[in-house]
């Protein structure tokens, strides 16, 4: 039960209460409103570089297609110097990579493709540029960096990492690492891939007789 | 505990508190407080973790599930039509498929946010720009694109945003699927796999020419009999004795007296025997226009010149605002009651031949209304032949039909009266009991056919009770009582009923063994460095050498071409060889002679190469989309929390 003179006590503690720490009270509410709108504007702030980079890329590509490789070099230069805190930075290099790479510059290509893998952001990213640079590789005549930068991959690019081992092992002259590589390929294949009537080519052509008499 | 907690709120430790419980406002927004509805979520997909705690996370509800289901179902409704059959949905799988593309969805618009994939004012400026739906001339018109939205009911604002949160997605898929490659190098060996052309040979060992020498004893049949016994099962079968009940075979009443047919004329004089009135009109109209009072005046001028003298069709011609009728004098054609709207009607009704109506208003406009001709109701006289025939026709009708309905309840009561008989029934109604064929579940000819007789005679009532049916419409007009004339119950058929078909069967089957002894011994044989024509020969069969085989080829059993392609590449000049089973279910013995890649010399300027080059890049690029995609899930959090339900679909038929 509170009585009347309990009521009274607790107003004037409150009181009291107060005007100790009215101070520390409002300096937290204004550090809370600062980190709110301090927020705010640093996810403005990263928008709009998205924003500027997104645009920057979008006309690099366009360079390319048409292509003006060479109109394209400085873009993606800055792209890696100044966006490089968002994805477009790799993605420039990625198209770079592969006008450089259809155009015979492999060492170009590969160059570019190093950096992305370095700056990736994420697994699924790096996984890819992974895949690429072993395709640069092993046109390079480097199979075995090839096959080593193919190893442990991300299970999602499964398939894809088989099937390109198959191809570097069979050039190479491994007709049996390229047999089981195709293998596991069409093992980790999704049954419904447009790619896989290719890959089903590929190992049936290595087939070996299963009985000997 | 609260003393304690207020004994502590002093100094700098408040503002601290104050300062952390800010925090997660800024991150979490106030949106996370809004979900407190009753919709159970599914799956959580997506979060970012601050000490132990989620942020951000997209809730999938059983709700939104169950939309999306339903779509999908829908979907799968529309495109298979009426090849559509619920029960080829395998519910499970498809909830599944279903959520997991729901998923799929989110995890890409979280990733790409979250990747920092964004999109400036400017740019969205140049996709609106290149949209051919705004522009106008072949130019960007604000005027158009507003207008355009309106059509669709959207705002500019939300159709922006939509586009804002749309293009990133499109430009990460555009990012991997641009920038792929493949080398020259595999291009070339895909070209040469695609078109590598194998020669070959290969001998079929036919069964048919084995059956002949195989002899299979009654030993072996009994053997086959006792042992697969399941598989020589009658299924239960049923004849029936039945009567029938059938309206178009029922003889035709006798003539009755004039002073029936007279009853049935007098009751049908309004309806069968008489024409209605019939008038037939020409109009005038004239619409109200923008001003009533004017098209008021306009049609009174009219009619007043009509009134003088004037010609009606020529002023029609002129003057009527009724396309239809217009160019014909304003002929409407022949005009019965309950035709026209009301109004129109009445005037028209009221006019004697040749007369002209005063401007009658009707929701079109003015009409001036001119009665041109006129047919009055018309009734046929009773000694008419037609009207004669016709009665006649009338009266058997409704006889066979009270006879049908009286001998129907007639034959119901003495079948349920007589279970055990039709005698009864038959002698009453004078009808011929007849019998069937025998029929199994799955049906025969005639009345058998019909699934209520099927249903009804292997129902226990009839095979085991050995009681009467109750009468079972064929038609509205024909039906039938049913009983057991002869049943039998399933059983196994007896050795000497199948003892024919077992022997053909073993006969087979030895045969294909022979033939597959012969087929390895000549693959035996051509490895052991024969030819296959030497070989054949020795075993008295023909070898057959076509034309070499690329994979595409057309003709031929398709499963011999497989089975070519599978084998492996001759070696030190000798062919390869392997035994298949073709089609037909014979064995074959397959000689691979070469493979040559020469047909194939890859041509990397023709258009053809250029495209199946294209091809495969293509199927590069998607397949490691597909892959990033997949990947994708990995950096994204998802949490299914509850099995989805989707039964409001599932039970719709």
């Amino acid at each position: 039960m509170t009585t009347h003179f309990d009521d009274e006590a607790q107003l004037e503690q409150l009181q009291r209460w107060w005007k100790e720490n009215w101070q520390p009270l409002a300096s937290g509410l204004a550090l809370g409103l600062a980190a709110i709108f301090g927020w705010q504007a640093w996810t403005r702030h990263q928008d709009m570089q998205a924003g500027a980079a997104s645009h920057l890329f979008e006309d690099l590509r366009r360079a390319v297609d048409a292509g003006k490789f060479d109109e394209a070099v400085p873009m993606a230069a800055r792209l890696q110097q100044d966006f490089a805190g968002t994805p477009y930075a790799v993605d420039g290099q990625l198209k770079m990579a592969q006008a450089a790479f259809d155009d015979g510059k492999l060492d170009d290509a590969s160059a570019r493709l190093q950096w992305a893998e370095q700056n990736a952001k994420d697994d699924a990213m790096r996984s890819l540029v992974k895949l690429r640079l072993a395709r640069v590789l092993w046109q390079q005549a480097k199979p075995d960096d090839a096959l080593q930068l193919l190893n442990n991959a991300e299970p999602a690019y499964a398939p894809l990492v088989a099937e390109l081992r198959g191809d570097i092992l069979l050039a190479k002259g491994d007709r049996n690492g390229a047999r089981d590589a195709y293998a596991d390929a069409l093992k980790t294949l999704a049954a419904d891939s447009p790619a896989r009537d290719g890959l089903q080519y590929k190992f049936d052509d290595l087939a070996v007789a299963t009985v000997k008499s | 505990m609260l003393q304690t907690i207020r004994d502590r709120l002093t100094g700098p430790i408040v503002w601290v508190i104050i300062a952390l419980i800010s925090v997660p406002f800024a991150i979490w927004g106030i949106q996370s407080f809004q979900t407190g509805d009753n919709d159970p979520v599914v799956a959580t997909v997506g979060s970012t973790s601050v000490l132990g705690l989620h942020f951000g996370g997209v809730d999938i509800t059983q709700g939104q599930f169950r939309n999306e289901y339903e779509q999908y179902y829908r979907r799968l409704q529309t495109l298979q039509g009426e090849n559509f059959r619920a029960d080829s949905i395998d519910p499970v799988a498809t909830r599944d498929l279903v959520l997991k593309e729901m998923i799929a969805r989110i995890v890409l618009d979280q990733y790409t946010r979250k990747a920092g994939y964004r999109l400036d004012d400017a740019a969205l400026r140049e996709f609106l720009e290149t949209i051919p739906q705004f522009q106008d001339k072949g130019r960007f018109s604000a005027q158009r694109y507003r207008e355009m939205l309106t059509q669709n009911a959207m705002t500019p604002e939300s159709f922006e945003a939509m586009q804002r949160d749309r293009l990133p997605k499109e430009q990460l898929r555009e990012v991997v699927l641009d920038s792929a490659f493949v080398s020259a190098q595999e291009s070339r060996q895909a070209w040469q796999l695609a078109h590598q052309q194998r020669s070959y040979s290969y001998v079929a060992l036919p069964s048919a020419k084995y059956v002949g020498a195989v002899n299979v004893s009654d030993a072996q049949i009994k053997q086959e009999y006792e042992q697969n016994q399941s598989s020589y099962q009658a299924p239960e079968r049923i004849k029936l004795a039945y009567l029938e009940l059938d309206l178009s075979e029922f003889a035709p009443a006798a003539a009755p007296s004039a002073e029936i047919l007279k009853a049935i004329y007098e009751a049908q004089k309004g309806s069968a025997f008489s024409t209605p009135e019939e008038r037939r009109a020409s109009h005038i109209l004239i619409s109200f226009g923008a001003d009533k009072s004017a098209s008021k005046a306009k049609a009174q001028a009219l009619y007043d010149k009509l009134q003088q003298g004037a010609d009606f069709a020529e002023t029609a011609r002129q003057n009527s605002d009724d396309p239809g009728s217009k160019s014909k004098g304003g002929d409407l054609g022949w005009i019965k009651r309950g035709t026209l709207t009301p109004k129109f009607e009445a005037a028209l009704f009221d006019l004697k031949p040749g007369q002209i109506s005063e401007p009658v208003e009707t929701e079109f406009g003015w009409h001036l209304i001119k009665l041109t001709e006129f047919k009055p109701a018309k009734t046929a006289a009773f000694e008419d032949a037609d009207v004669q025939k016709q009665l006649l026709e009338i009266y058997r009708q409704k006889d066979a039909a009270q006879r049908f309905t009286d001998e129907s309840q007639q034959l119901e009561q003495l079948s349920f009266e007589n279970p055990n008989s039709l005698d009864a029934a038959a002698k009453a109604l004078n009808l011929t009991p007849k019998t069937t064929d025998w029929f199994t579940r799955s049906g025969g000819g005639g009345i058998t056919a019909n699934p209520a007789v099927i249903t009804a005679a292997f129902s226990r009532e009839i095979t085991q009770d050995d009681e009467n049916s109750k009468p079972i419409p064929i038609d509205p007009t024909h039906l039938v009582v049913v009983r057991k004339a002869e049943y039998e119950a399933p059983h196994t058929l007896a050795l000497a009923e199948v003892s024919d078909k077992i022997r053909d069967e073993l006969k087979l089957q030895a045969a294909k063994a022979k033939a597959a002894a012969d087929a390895d011994a000549l693959v035996a044989a051509v490895a052991g460095g024969q030819s296959l024509e030497a070989a054949a020969k020795a075993q008295n069969l023909a070898v057959v050498t076509p034309t070499p085989a690329k994979r595409d080829n057309k003709d031929g059993d398709k499963v011999l071409l497989d089975a070519l392609f599978k084998m492996p590449h001759p070696a030190n000049d000798k062919p390869s060889v392997g035994k298949v089973v073709l089609s037909t279910g014979d064995i074959a013995v397959l000689a691979l002679q070469s493979v040559s890649d020469d047909g194939a010399a890859p041509a990397p300027g023709t258009p053809d190469f250029k495209r199946d080059s294209t091809q495969l890049r293509d199927a590069q690029a998607g397949a490691e989309l597909q892959a990033f995609v997949t990947a994708m899930e990995k950096e994204i959090s998802v949490k299914r929390k509850a099995e989805p339900i989707a039964d409001k679909a599932e039970s719709t038929p």
